[in-house]
């Protein structure tokens, strides 16, 4: 059984190539039974697209200090 | 009387403040960014005539900016000995266990919460500043790492080549700057 720790880096990994069937299917058994890793997974796929959102906002982005126009 | 390139010039040098503060956001560095926002500005300058009106002027001067940046992340990265980075990424990984994990693994005290409309978070120009309080305290290389990946959008395998990692060390960065701005976010923004 994977620990959060474990957990969390799968959930993390996996945003960036699959998983090994394994791997896969001991994380989707933990994040049945844990909230606070499937709140993680949430949040970091909400991260990517904060990041993706971000980059689009250049050119109207109220960068900090610096006085909007 | 003003010539079109004068113009030009005066409008640059108005961008210059948030094109350090892009920069700066990235790099990490105030001497780099600076370097950076210069050599933008000098491209800028030279291939002006390419702009004419397509897009808007700052996002056409970020868009140089962008290639930069990232001239600067490669040419640092090659100073660098990468043994020693792969040394600190380890200790890095103990210190994030230590911060959020207990000894078996478990979250320490803050179990990620359940966040009620996030996106809402998209419309509001408070929320972009945290975000970037929030990236401004991560360690440097984990931020670089996180803003090559989730905000500029390269592919881990070309950040690895870039900054001279592995893959496993990159993905191990990615986790860091994860749970941290995660915590962040949760502490400054969505614990309101």
């Amino acid at each position: 059984m994977l620990n959060c720790n474990q957990a969390t880096k799968l959930l993390s990994d996996e945003l960036e190539s699959p998983l090994s069937r394994p791997q896969y299917l001991a994380l989707k058994l933990h994040v049945l039974l844990c909230d606070g890793c499937r709140n993680f997974g949430k949040q970091i796929r909400f991260l990517r697209r904060v990041g993706q959102a971000f980059n689009r906002l250049d050119e109207g982005a109220d960068l900090k200090d610096h006085p909007k126009k | 009387m003003r010539t079109g390139i004068d113009t030009t010039e005066n409008t640059l040098g108005e961008h210059r403040a948030y094109l350090y503060r892009y920069a700066l956001l990235h790099l990490r560095d105030p001497e780099q960014a600076e370097d950076a926002v210069q050599e933008t500005l000098l491209s800028a300058v030279k291939a002006v005539a390419d702009f004419q009106g397509r897009a808007s002027l700052r996002t056409w001067l970020i868009a140089i900016l962008k290639h930069k940046i990232i001239d600067h992340i490669r040419k640092a990265a090659q100073e660098q000995v990468p043994v020693s980075q792969l040394n600190a990424a380890d200790e890095d990984e103990a210190a994030d266990r230590e911060g959020f994990f207990n000894s078996t693994g478990g979250w320490r005290d803050d179990r990620p919460k359940t966040w009620h409309d996030p996106d809402e978070a998209f419309e509001r120009s408070q929320f972009w500043e945290i975000f970037q309080t929030c990236c401004e305290v991560l360690p440097r290389r984990i931020a670089q790492v996180f803003m090559l990946r989730e905000v500029m959008g390269f592919s881990i395998e070309e950040i690895c080549k870039d900054m001279q990692i592995t893959t496993s060390n990159c993905s191990v960065i990615l986790y860091r700057a994860r749970l941290r701005l995660r915590n962040c976010l949760e502490k400054k923004w969505f614990r309101k």
